[in-house]
């Protein structure tokens, strides 16, 4: 790490044209009547987990497991007579004959022989739904059968700080509800290229920037109007800390490699631009790497709900992550920080067994990966259980909330208080 | 009495419209807040002629051209959203959006802007009429029947997308149907197509699977009309579309009896979603406003035009791309449930976005313009009422406005208490 986040403050309270930069200098005069207490010294959280950054990836849409971590077994091939991946085209796995990965997977291979990858097979939730957002209120909150109004790593955030600081938890290309808490509120990048704050021409950005942060105090007395305003000084505060982590990210690495081109392909795709799994973990590295506090990460890219066209999308995506993957493992390594990381991927549900035509409708059990250099890696924990489908689909024989124990334990806990239980963690990791 | 007609007639034009332009609220406000609703809801009824389609003229592209949606789509969004600032009709593009938010595609999905174009006018003009039959031309539109992979779903290969959303999203909800009703609708529905030489919704015989089928708990069920019947006899679905609509209007915490008893009126009126909106904008009136409710980013941003007279010519790329940050591109929804809306419109990105796009209104708007000369005034209280706010801007949002104001210099005049203004707190919130 080049700078520490008081010397990067400065440095960048000063730089980049027209960008605003200029929040920081003015909260004092708001921060006692906005009554939030955000230490702007807080260099590290001397809470749990240290400077340790859980990395949640998010596959939204619905994963197909079996044609990530692919079962070789005639019945997957009789259930997917097109879409099936040909034994002789899986990447191997050493330690398992039972499952390779897809070809658009290899990139990981190596992070598997390393023993740094770790496979969940079959993993999901109790009362698992094949509805995409019933199903992903519950892979958030880890709260099957109830509605909850904090998701797990919010709880997390919640138990951990004496303060509430948005550093800590930081969503990138969509916001996350797993990240809220009832004190917590996580940092929302939703699209990297444009976090930063723009004065017109002619305008005095810093003077600009005073009036806009005093429109947050006092506090109104109507609640949703206080939300507004308090995301005032939270949004100046982001820009001040994130906005050079992530030009640095956006300008750094090759633009070359499989991950790249996916990127071009689907940005080509429509008016909108769409994010990578690349490029948001190429900015997961540039925080990490500044040392912020931040101690949450949470990745999210869609596309994943492959009803049609399986054969060509879910390759794309999937080499687009194992790409992103593969360089942000390699980068935290080059930072000195390989065990501050692990990184868990997660997908509301897997897909039918059966193919629909040209692709596969919801299904129920996943799979899920570790990775990291704690991760008891190179093997695959569960199964994808074809002697057992329930209603046509695998069934979660796991629970996700194993992997998510094993996540928190290495993060430091508090666990069974967080997911109010206590779960197999399967030896996943070593805490 | 005038000074609460003010209030309402600008509460009732935030909630179903776009606010008001720049000397509007007088007129309307003089004539009673009654006067003001009926205008609104009912422009055919007030001599307002139907307003031009944002994309006529517009050179839509080849649709065999695999890039036509990146090249004609930016252009679609500026039409559109200058439309919502701009159209004297603004129920009409209220609820195009409304329902564009609901019955979920994606340009970046359906890649033919012509069958995306269609299916947002369809939303515009059965809008406000009846459910059933919106939600039958919903069903075999073109660009949902791509989006949600109507087009592949055949005699054969069952595909349960649409059959699953239009059941959990679009008109019952969760909870009140089984995976089995999933299957069921999707087998009914199957046959539907796209004609090549036309580009119009075909039904194909040899792929539809035409057996009467168990759905929603009536026998026979076998095609779209039935599936349609079925799905709007259903006990869940008033309620569900009321309660969409209700909290669209009067915000999420909106009252459940109230819900109810709106919900029921609405089916035994058959449906008719103009008097709902009617309804609720009445309700809310009653209530002296209703609970409070974020704007989306487009909705705020064609407010913010429409009170300033601001055109964007020129700043679209700019725009586009700060609606990205802020979360809410028109046609390209995060997935098929829409935009989550409430609190993910106060998020960082957001926030920032609103800023930077505040700075690009102002800088956009005539420095003759009322809004402009207003605020290089000073005058708060008339800038307040100029930008949709006849009840004055909050205390900090006061206090930080006139600091301003005080430390003079805006140059050019206006743009800084202006950009400011608009990206204030309270103009968040509708």
């Amino acid at each position: 790490m080049m700078f520490s986040r008081r010397k990067f403050l400065g440095l960048t309270g000063v730089a980049a044209g027209s960008v605003v930069a200029g929040g920081l200098a003015w909260r004092s005069m708001v921060d006692d009547s906005v009554n939030r207490a955000v230490d702007g010294d807080a260099t590290t959280t001397p809470g749990a987990g240290g400077n340790r950054v859980l990395v949640v990836v998010q596959l939204a849409g619905g994963n197909d497991g079996l044609n990530t971590l692919v079962p070789v077994d005639g019945r997957y091939h009789d259930a997917r007579p097109t879409l099936g991946v040909p034994d002789a085209d899986l990447v191997a796995l050493s330690g398992t004959t039972s499952y390779g990965l897809a070809p658009a997977l290899a990139a990981l291979a190596s992070h598997w022989a390393a023993g740094r990858l770790v496979a969940v097979d079959g993993i999901g939730f109790p009362d698992q739904s094949r509805s995409h957002f019933r199903a992903m209120d519950t892979w958030w909150s880890a709260t099957p059968g109830t509605q909850s109004p904090t998701g797990w790593l919010g709880r997390w955030l919640d138990a951990t700080e004496a303060t509430p600081d948005p550093l800590r938890a930081i969503a990138l290309g969509a916001g996350s509800p797993a990240l809220v808490g009832e004190r917590s509120n996580a940092t929302v990048v939703l699209d990297p290229a444009g976090f930063a704050l723009q004065a017109p021409k002619g305008a005095d950005a810093d003077r600009l920037t005073k009036a806009f942060l005093a429109t947050s105090a006092p506090l109104a007395d109507d609640p949703w109007l206080a939300a507004a305003q308090q995301a005032v000084p939270e949004t100046t505060d982001a820009v001040d800390h994130l906005a050079g982590a992530i030009a640095s990210a956006q300008s750094a690495g090759p633009e070359s490699g499989a991950g790249a081109t996916g990127n071009t392909a689907r940005k080509q795709a429509g008016p909108v631009t769409g994010e990578t799994f690349t490029g948001l973990l190429d900015v997961a590295s540039g925080v990490i790497d500044l040392q912020l506090g931040t101690q949450v990460i949470m990745v999210s890219v869609s596309g994943f709900d492959t009803h049609t066209d399986q054969a060509t999308r879910q390759p794309q995506l999937l080499t687009d992550l194992a790409a992103g993957l593969d360089r942000f493992l390699t980068r935290v390594q080059q930072q000195g920080r390989a065990d501050d990381v692990l990184v868990l991927t997660t997908s509301e549900f897997g897909r039918r067994v059966g193919e629909n035509g040209s692709g596969t409708d919801h299904g129920n059990g996943g799979v899920v990966f570790i990775a990291g250099a704690g991760v008891q890696g190179g093997r695959v924990v569960g199964a994808a259980d074809l002697d057992h489908l329930v209603d046509g689909d695998l069934p979660s024989t796991l629970d996700a909330r194993s992997a998510y124990a094993a996540a928190l334990d290495w993060l430091g806990g508090p666990t069974d208080e967080v997911l109010d239980g206590s779960f197999d963690r399967l030896g996943l990791v070593t805490a | 009495m005038a000074v609460n007609d003010r209030g309402q007639v600008a509460w009732l034009y935030r909630r179903a419209g776009f606010g008001l332009g720049p000397n509007q609220l007088d007129g309307l406000a003089g004539s009673g807040v009654t006067a003001a609703l009926d205008a609104l809801i009912d422009p055919d009824g007030h001599g307002v002629p139907p307003a031009p389609d944002p994309w006529a003229g517009q050179d839509l592209g080849d649709p065999n051209d695999p890039g036509v949606a990146g090249k004609v789509g930016p252009e679609m969004l500026a039409r559109w959203i200058t439309a919502m600032a701009t159209t004297p009709r603004p129920i009409d593009e209220w609820i195009r959006l409304f329902w564009h938010g609901h019955f979920v595609s994606t340009l970046r999905a359906v890649k033919v802007p012509q069958l995306f174009a269609t299916q947002l006018r369809l939303l515009a003009s059965d809008g406000l009429g009846d459910f059933r039959s919106l939600l039958r031309a919903v069903t075999v539109d073109p660009a949902m029947l791509i989006y949600l992979d109507g087009v592949k779903n055949k005699l054969r290969a069952v595909n349960e997308n649409y059959g699953r959303e239009v059941l959990e999203l679009f008109a019952v909800g969760i909870g009140n149907y089984s995976e089995d009703d999933v299957r069921a609708g999707a087998e009914a529905l199957t046959g539907w197509t796209i004609d090549r030489d036309t580009g119009e919704a075909r039904f194909a015989p040899r792929q539809h699977d035409d057996r009467p089928h168990t759905y929603l708990g009536r026998m026979g069920v076998h095609d779209v009309d039935s599936v349609v019947d079925a799905i709007v006899s259903h006990p869940a679905c008033a309620p569900f579309i009321t309660g969409k609509l209700a909290r669209a209007i009067l915000g999420p915490d909106v009252d459940a009896g109230l819900v109810a008893d709106r919900a029921r009126a609405f089916a035994a009126d058959g449906m008719g979603i103009r008097p709902l909106v009617r309804a609720l904008l009445e309700d809310g009136i009653e209530r002296g406003g209703g609970s409070e409710l974020v704007r989306s980013p487009v909705t705020w941003l064609a407010s913010s035009m429409r009170a300033t007279g601001a055109p964007l010519a020129g700043h679209w790329p700019q725009v586009l791309k700060e609606l990205r940050t802020a979360g809410q591109v028109p046609g390209d929804a995060p997935n098929v449930a829409g935009w989550p809306g409430g609190a993910a419109w106060l998020s960082t990105s957001a926030t920032l976005a609103r800023f930077n796009l505040a700075g690009v209104v102002a800088t956009a708007t005539d420095r003759n313009a009322a809004a402009r000369r207003i605020a290089a005034s000073g005058d708060l209280r008339a800038l307040a009422d100029a930008l949709g706010r006849p009840e004055g801007f909050s205390e900090a949002t006061s206090t930080a406005l006139s600091d301003l104001h005080r430390q003079g210099s805006g140059t050019p005049a206006g743009v800084e208490v202006l950009t400011v203004a608009l990206a204030a707190p309270d103009l968040v919130m509708a």
